[in-house]
Formats: C-alpha cells, sequence, structure tokens
C-alpha cells in the first residue's frame, strides 16, 4: 500500500478516536448512560454477526446491511465509521465518505440493533451527533444523510432542523444541515 | 463554478468534479460497486488530502457543541453586544432579570413554609413567584426573542402556577412555551406539564379541560418525535383513559392498541409498561361485556406484574382486582343463564332453583 496512505491511515483514526472521545462526554451529560463510541472494528463486526444476524430481518435500504463487507470495502482512510455500544451491547452502525472539498460529509449507512437495546430511540442522535463532529473537524460545511428513509424523514428535518432536497443525478434525494461553528 | 443541479438557497454549492465524486460514492455505498484504483484516486487522493493537524483537531472539537440540544443558558449568562440602539433593550433585560430573581426567591419562600409545614403561606408565596417570573416572561417576550431563554421562563412560570393552583393560567404559560419554538428537550418538558395539568382535570372529573390538552400533548409528540418514542405510547394510553372514562370506547380502542404495539416492539416482554398496556386494552374489553377478549390479556398482565414486580405492589392488587372482577361478570351471566332453564323447567319453588337465585344473590 501507498505509504501516504498508510500514513493518512493512522492520522484519521487518530482524528476519529478524538471525535469519539469528545461526543462521548457530550452524551455522557446529556443521557447519563454508558455510552461507548468505537470504530467497527473486529469487536463490532463480531457482535454484528453473532448477535444482530441471526434477528434481522431488515433488507436493505431498511438496515440489514452485511457490515463486515460494507467496512471491507471502505479502504479510504478518511471514511466516516461508528459503532454505538451501551456498556458491551452494541446498539447502532453507521458509516459514510467525507467530499474530497470542503462542501460535506455524507452519512450513507445507519442501522441500529435489531434486537430491543438500551439506547432506543437514541442511535440516530448519536450518529448525527458523531457526524457533527466528524464533519466540523474535517472543516465540512455540511452534513448529508444520503437516501434517507420515509418513515424517518419527519426525525431529521422536523426533529433535527435537516432540510430535504432532491437532485437530477445521484444521490437523488438526501437531507443535509450546516454546520454551525 | 457549476451549482450542483437542484439544491436551492445555496445549501451545497458544488463544482462539477465534486458533483462527480458525490455521485460515485454514492454509486459505491449505496449501489455496492467494486471500486477501481482510478476511482479509489478521484475518492482520496493522499498526495491532495490536507489531513488536519492535531493542533487544529483538538481546537475545532474544543468548539464542538451538540447543535441538537441547546441547554437553557441561566439568565446570568446572557450576553449582548453593546450598541446605543440597545440601551434600552439591555435595561429590560436587566427588568427581566430581577424579575427571575424576585420569582425565585418568593418560590424558595414558599417551598420553606411547606417544608415546615405552614400550609397557609404555599400557595400565596407560589402565587407571587408565578405573578413574577410571567412578567419575566411576557416581557422577554415583547422585547426579543431569545429562543433559549424565553421557553425556560414560560416553563417556569407554569410550574409556580399549577403550585399555586391556578390552572387556566399555567395552561396559558406551556402553551406560550410550546408556540415560543422551544429546542426538543424543552418541549418535551412542556409536554410533560401538560400531561400532569390533563391529569389534574381528570382527576377532577374536568373531561372537557383534560381532553383538548392531552390531544395536544399527543399531536405533538406524534409530530416531533420517532415513532416508537416511548413518550408517545405514555400519550396515547393517558388520551385512551380519558376517552375510556367519557365512555367513548370505540375512540379509547385504537389509543391502548398502538400503545400496547409500540411497547411490545421496543421494551423487554416482561416490562411493567406491557403490563399496563395489556390491563389498559383488557380493561376496555370488560367495560365492553368483551369477556373472552378481555381474559387473555388481563391474565398476562397479572402474569409480568407478578414476575417482575414485588409480590406486594399496588399494580399486582389492580391486576388481581381486574381479574376477579372479570371472573365475577362471567360467573354471574353464568349464573343467570342456569336460572332461566331451572326456572323454565323447574318453576321457582324448587330448592335447587332457590340456591342458584342465592348464588345470584350473593355475588
Amino acid at each position: 500500500m501507498d505509504a501516504r496512505k498508510v500514513q493518512a491511515e493512522r492520522r484519521y483514526t487518530s482524528i476519529r478516536y478524538d471525535v469519539y472521545q469528545t461526543v462521548e462526554q457530550k452524551l455522557h451529560f446529556l443521557f447519563k448512560k454508558p455510552i461507548r463510541l468505537t470504530s467497527i472494528d473486529n469487536n463490532a463486526l463480531k457482535y454484528w454477526q453473532k448477535i444482530w444476524q441471526p434477528h434481522n430481518h431488515r433488507y436493505p435500504p431498511e438496515g440489514g446491511w452485511d457490515w463486515r463487507n460494507e467496512i471491507l470495502r471502505q479502504t479510504l482512510p478518511n471514511r466516516f465509521e461508528v459503532a454505538i455500544w451501551h456498556e458491551e451491547i452494541l446498539c447502532g452502525l453507521a458509516m459514510g465518505k467525507p467530499s474530497v472539498g470542503s462542501s460535506h460529509l455524507a452519512i450513507y449507512l445507519m442501522e441500529g440493533s435489531p434486537l430491543k437495546h438500551p439506547l432506543n430511540a437514541l442511535v440516530t442522535r448519536i450518529v448525527l451527533e458523531v457526524g457533527m463532529a466528524y464533519a466540523l473537524v474535517l472543516g465540512k460545511e455540511n452534513l448529508m444523510l444520503v437516501d434517507p428513509l420515509e418513515k424517518m424523514m419527519k426525525v431529521y428535518t422536523k426533529r433535527y432542523g435537516f432540510e430535504f432536497k432532491t437532485a437530477r443525478n445521484n444521490p437523488k434525494r438526501f437531507c443535509i444541515i450546516k454546520i454551525e461553528r | 463554478m457549476k451549482k450542483f443541479s437542484a439544491i436551492e438557497n445555496n445549501a451545497l454549492t458544488l463544482t462539477e468534479a465534486d458533483e462527480k465524486e458525490l455521485c460515485l460514492s454514492h454509486d459505491i455505498f449505496l449501489l455496492a460497486r467494486p471500486l477501481t484504483e482510478e476511482e479509489e484516486r478521484l475518492l482520496y487522493d493522499p498526495a491532495k488530502d490536507k489531513i488536519p493537524s492535531l493542533a487544529q483537531v483538538r481546537k475545532r472539537l474544543e468548539r464542538y457543541q451538540s447543535p441538537f440540544s441547546k441547554k437553557p443558558k441561566t439568565l446570568t449568562d446572557i450576553t449582548l453586544t453593546p450598541a446605543d440602539e440597545h440601551e434600552q433593550f439591555l435595561k429590560t433585560l436587566d427588568s427581566v432579570k430581577e424579575l427571575h430573581l424576585k420569582a425565585k426567591e418568593m418560590a424558595q419562600l414558599a417551598f420553606i413554609a411547606r417544608m415546615e409545614e405552614q400550609a397557609d403561606k404555599v400557595k400565596p408565596l407560589y402565587k407571587q413567584a408565578f405573578d413574577y417570573e410571567r412578567q419575566a416572561a411576557m416581557l422577554s417576550a415583547d422585547s426579543h426573542e431569545d429562543e433559549i431563554e424565553l421557553p425556560m421562563l414560560f416553563k417556569s412560570a407554569a410550574n409556580f402556577a399549577l403550585e399555586a393552583e391556578r390552572y387556566e393560567a399555567a395552561k396559558e404559560m406551556i402553551e406560550l412555551g410550546l408556540s415560543s419554538e422551544p429546542p426538543i428537550e424543552m418541549t418535551e418538558e412542556l409536554l410533560g406539564l401538560l400531561d400532569y395539568l390533563a391529569d389534574i382535570y381528570y382527576e377532577k372529573g374536568e373531561y372537557s379541560k383534560a381532553q383538548p390538552l392531552l390531544e395536544k400533548a399527543l399531536a405533538i409528540r406524534e409530530e416531533k418525535l420517532e415513532e416508537d418514542h416511548w413518550d408517545i405510547p405514555n400519550s396515547l394510553n393517558n388520551l385512551g383513559l380519558l376517552y375510556q372514562a367519557q365512555g367513548e370506547y370505540d375512540r379509547a380502542h385504537p389509543l391502548f392498541e398502538k400503545a400496547l404495539a409500540i411497547r411490545e416492539k421496543t421494551l423487554d416482554e416482561e416490562h411493567p409498561d406491557v403490563a399496563t398496556s395489556l390491563n389498559n386494552l383488557g380493561s376496555l374489553y370488560q367495560k365492553q361485556g368483551k369477556y373472552d377478549k378481555a381474559q387473555p390479556l388481563l391474565e398476562k398482565a397479572l402474569a409480568i406484574r407478578e414476575n417482575s414486580l414485588y409480590a406486594e405492589h399496588l399494580d399486582v392488587a389492580t391486576s388481581l382486582n381486574n381479574l376477579g372482577f372479570l371472573y365475577q361478570e362471567q360467573a354471574k351471566r353464568l349464573f343467570e343463564k342456569a336460572l332461566i332453564i331451572l326456572q323454565n323447567r323447574l318453576g321457582n319453588n324448587q330448592p335447587y332453583v332457590k340456591l342458584t337465585h342465592n348464588h345470584l344473590y350473593h355475588l
């Protein structure tokens, strides 16, 4: 692998770690719950395979992605990724990618545990917090949710203040919000 | 620079290269295409990437505030850009602060009076606290639009009004608070007060006053919260119970069913809230005379409560009571049916007929 890419991988891993730490502190303050944020590492993938998979009856785009496959395909060092834990229970996963320029960070995949879990109704909020912080650190101007589910539209627009947009090219549907600085 | 095809009001401005990259990212993530080397270079080129330094990262993270949770500032934190034209405005702000502090002082005195069991002083002191806080809120609303401070003042005034048992005034404050576009956490707190006020009216039997409050609370929650947020089944149950108390069983039924469905989806099978929902729906069927539908629900509610609560919990007693009442009504129907047959076959004076009469009488 290109040595510069290896170096970039190290730097972005460290940046994501700092983001997780900062957002974790905010979340502890807000929700008073033992929330942990990590990358989608082996622990997360093992949990996904052993605990989520047997109970997951969703199909994309409603969820049910093959997260092992997704994470293997995403080799870009600056990718957005987060695994959301409540103590040792994996409650949510999300992935995305920042733009090359300063325009946006796009979140493409987001899924809550198919099992009942202690962060019910909070996974979206947590993914958005991490997305906002990562976008801010990378100097991006907008946070984008690509191909939002119809049933979640109300939550994104009314609760979190996103704007829904459509375009002729892909992505044809997305929600967008400006990053506050 | 070409503007991205369908974006209005400058939400996002992209060059053609940006747009191509965005389109490619979308295909890779959502259409699961393999990435060619060329595409990888387009999406990430280490030579062009300006990775933020550690110092930049730390500095930017220090600035990070959750945009989804603007906690109310304390009044003493309010800072404004001083300018000549704002002199009057600053004076108003001082008045708001002063009124708020007086309200707090009165509320503290009311609290002390309650602790010292001086019941006659509690309500008048809360009334004074309410008057000051209301003035502060109205002054603040008239003079500027601080979206964070204003709902907090209305909420605080509503609290004092509730303590002073001035319910109409509390309602007015809650509604003003809700109309001031509060952040979601404050909305939830204001809706909690609305539920509390509706509960007071419900307990007093003033259903016509409770109903619009509960309907409004449910409508706002359904609009602003996730579909299966835990506050929604509470809201559905409260409104269902109110309809049931007014004999409007057909309106209560879908609400209880929806609340049960949400709780069964989001909570453990043995959660006491699931038992509450089963109990509500079972009791409704019982009131409608649908005993066959009521019985399994009430029995399941009892089983959950016996497993998840301690043996002498009041909810266990409620479940036992409800089920006992159901069995009693079922027994009554059976005795009545038996009596009709016996009277027809044996007449009224047979000892067996009298015994059955006796069973029915003692139920």
